[in-house]
């Protein structure tokens, strides 16, 4: 390493002192930095400029490489060369890092703290993750919808009492009497059954349901035959309206000297939802003789002032339907003779049958239910109430 | 709390993280979840019309019936209706879905203009969004408890407006929750 030579102070003018070889003068003061948005500014210390790149400023031999405190040898305003001179040598800055500036050293934002200030992303909480949030909203539903499923499960019927003692009519002999075809349904028509709706006399308000529909009532017993094959005429027609739930299975009662044993369900325990219509059953007695339900006054209204001649050939016989105050029905529109020695499966499967009497005369009555309903409703809806045989049938309804 | 370090970055947050401003961020991109919930909406919506449709020309929808799975006999109930009314409970499903999808639309239409979402936005969305989640579930007891029913329709129906939710509440979480500090 080339040493400086020696000058005399007095020779050491800017324009006397040369500039050295391997030298590294320090000509400027130490630069502003020049910041770029976003970034930390560095006070750089007086950065010498390199005259070829990869020189090094000149270190005397044995002189440490940085300046005791660190600072920059920063040049004296117009004196040029100091390199020559004995002051240790500028370190090398470290990146990143910004040195304290040398007390009256120039340094950039000497006003103040030139850092800004940065925003900096710091991880949410678990508890904050969306996921999180998220998760816990599926699995509260998911709670829920369980807990429906439960109480749904192990519900009892939604009006009455549970008929424990009957069993639940199984799921193939329901889809029997839900789905009857309409082809069958048009095919048989009115099924050689006689029109069992007899219109009211007098226009007496119409009868309304819990919900607001029109209402049909039915009194029946479950130890009755002819309620008995009556109540498939009834299923068949109401589940073109609306829907049946907890629908349960019996047989009428034993007795040889009437029509023993007759498969049928029992509306006991029962409920049904329409839109169209509502549907109020009375079981009075179970296939004992025992009692079950009794009317409410408002209903024995009804059986005392219609449940009689004209309208019924016996007073206080059963069954008897009163649809909306419009109609009555009273007796059965199906023989229960035809079904004995059927039990439940065998008389739903032959109701896809137009041939067979037994679907002729249970399908053929319950046409006649359904348009008599559909006469109440106003022919709602329109793909039960337009369709052949019903809108045929309604127009051989005898009208009051 | 994150520094940087050395090398000038941060260990754990993106560059972007560090430049992004809250309010901005939602502004930059309305993302998926807004195209998601546009879509539901639609699709929500076609079913609705679909099933209010079938409901005032009487035709039975296409789907099972019988057993437990039976919409006809669900949709035939008097739970299909507004109570007290003889409205379709499909109408109100219809609005529920038209007032998501111009939710949705809206933000949507904020990040092409590239101006910011309304600040209510996405809280109100969500709000709608729990709206729309009470009815499923009052329509999901009536089938289970009352009917004993499930429909088909209206599970499909069900199942849109809960992920619905789950996309409201997951773009207001990730809307400016972030914390932001200063380093000085």
């Amino acid at each position: 390493m080339a040493r400086p030579s020696k000058r005399r102070r007095q020779d050491l003018t800017p324009e006397s002192t040369p500039e050295r070889k391997d030298s590294v003068p320090v000509t400027r003061p130490a630069t502003p930095s020049v910041t770029r948005p976003g970034t930390v500014p560095v006070t750089r210390p007086a950065a010498p400029s390199a005259t070829r790149p990869g020189t090094v400023p000149a270190t005397r031999p044995g002189a440490p490489s940085t300046t005791p405190s660190g600072a920059p040898s920063a040049a004296r305003p117009g004196i040029q060369g100091t390199a020559g001179r004995t002051s240790p040598p500028a370190p090398a800055p470290r990146r990143g890092a910004a040195p304290p500036a040398r007390r009256g050293a120039t340094s950039p934002g000497s006003g103040g703290n030139r850092y800004r200030t940065q925003r900096v992303a710091v991880p949410r909480p678990r508890w904050q993750q969306p996921w999180a949030w998220g998760g816990a909203v599926t699995v509260v539903v998911v709670a829920v919808v369980v807990v429906f499923l439960l109480v749904g499960h192990s519900s009892p019927s939604k009006s009455g009492t549970s008929s424990s003692a009957n069993p639940l009519a199984p799921a193939s002999v329901l889809n029997a009497v839900t789905g009857v075809s309409p082809t069958v349904s048009s095919a048989i028509g009115a099924g050689g059954v006689t029109d069992p709706l007899q219109p009211l006399s007098g226009s007496p308000a119409q009868l309304t349901g819990p919900n607001g529909h029109p209402e049909l009532f039915y009194l029946g017993a479950e130890y009755c035959p002819y309620c008995a094959a009556e109540r498939w005429s009834v299923v068949i027609a109401l589940s073109r309206f609306g829907k049946f739930s907890n629908l349960h299975i019996t047989t009428s009662d034993s007795n040889p000297d009437d029509i023993p044993n007759t498969h049928t369900f029992t509306f006991l325990g029962s409920s049904y939802s329409s839109q169209y219509l509502d549907f109020a059953p009375i079981e009075s007695e179970d296939r004992s003789g025992n009692p079950l339900q009794t009317p409410t006054a408002a209903q024995q209204a009804l059986i005392n002032a219609y449940d009689t001649s004209p309208y019924s050939s016996t007073t206080g016989g059963i069954p008897f339907q009163d649809l909306a105050n419009r109609y009555i029905l009273s007796g059965s529109g199906t023989n229960p003779e035809i079904l004995q020695g059927m039990d439940w499966q065998q008389i739903a499967d032959t109701l896809s049958s137009t041939q067979s009497q037994v679907a002729q005369e249970i399908i053929g009555n319950a046409n006649w239910i359904t348009a008599g309903i559909c006469k109440v409703t106003g022919n709602q809806p329109g793909s039960v109430c337009n369709g052949a045989p019903i809108s045929t049938l309604e127009a051989q309804i005898a009208s009051s | 709390m994150n520094r940087p370090s050395a090398t000038g970055r941060t260990s754990r947050s993106s560059v972007a993280e560090l430049e992004a401003d809250p309010s901005a961020e939602q502004s930059r991109g309305a993302g998926w979840g807004a195209w998601f919930l546009l879509v539901v909406g639609v699709i929500g919506l076609g079913i609705s019309v679909y099933l209010t449709t079938l409901h005032y020309a009487g035709v039975a929808p296409l789907c099972s019936s019988g057993g437990f799975v039976n919409c006809e006999g669900v949709l035939k109930s008097q739970y299909s209706v507004v109570p007290g009314t003889t409205i379709p409970v499909t109408v109100p499903g219809m609005v529920w879905f038209i007032v998501s999808a111009a939710l949705a639309l809206v933000s949507i239409r904020c990040a092409r203009q590239g101006s910011a979402e309304p600040r209510w936005l996405r809280p109100g969305h969500l709000i709608w969004a729990l709206l729309g989640l009470a009815s499923v579930l009052y329509f999901v007891y009536d089938e289970l408890v009352q009917l004993h029913e499930l429909c088909e329709w209206c599970t499909s129906v069900h199942v849109l407006v809960f992920l619905s939710l789950l996309v409201t509440l997951g773009r207001l979480q990730s809307g400016g929750t972030a914390a932001y500090e200063g380093t000085g």
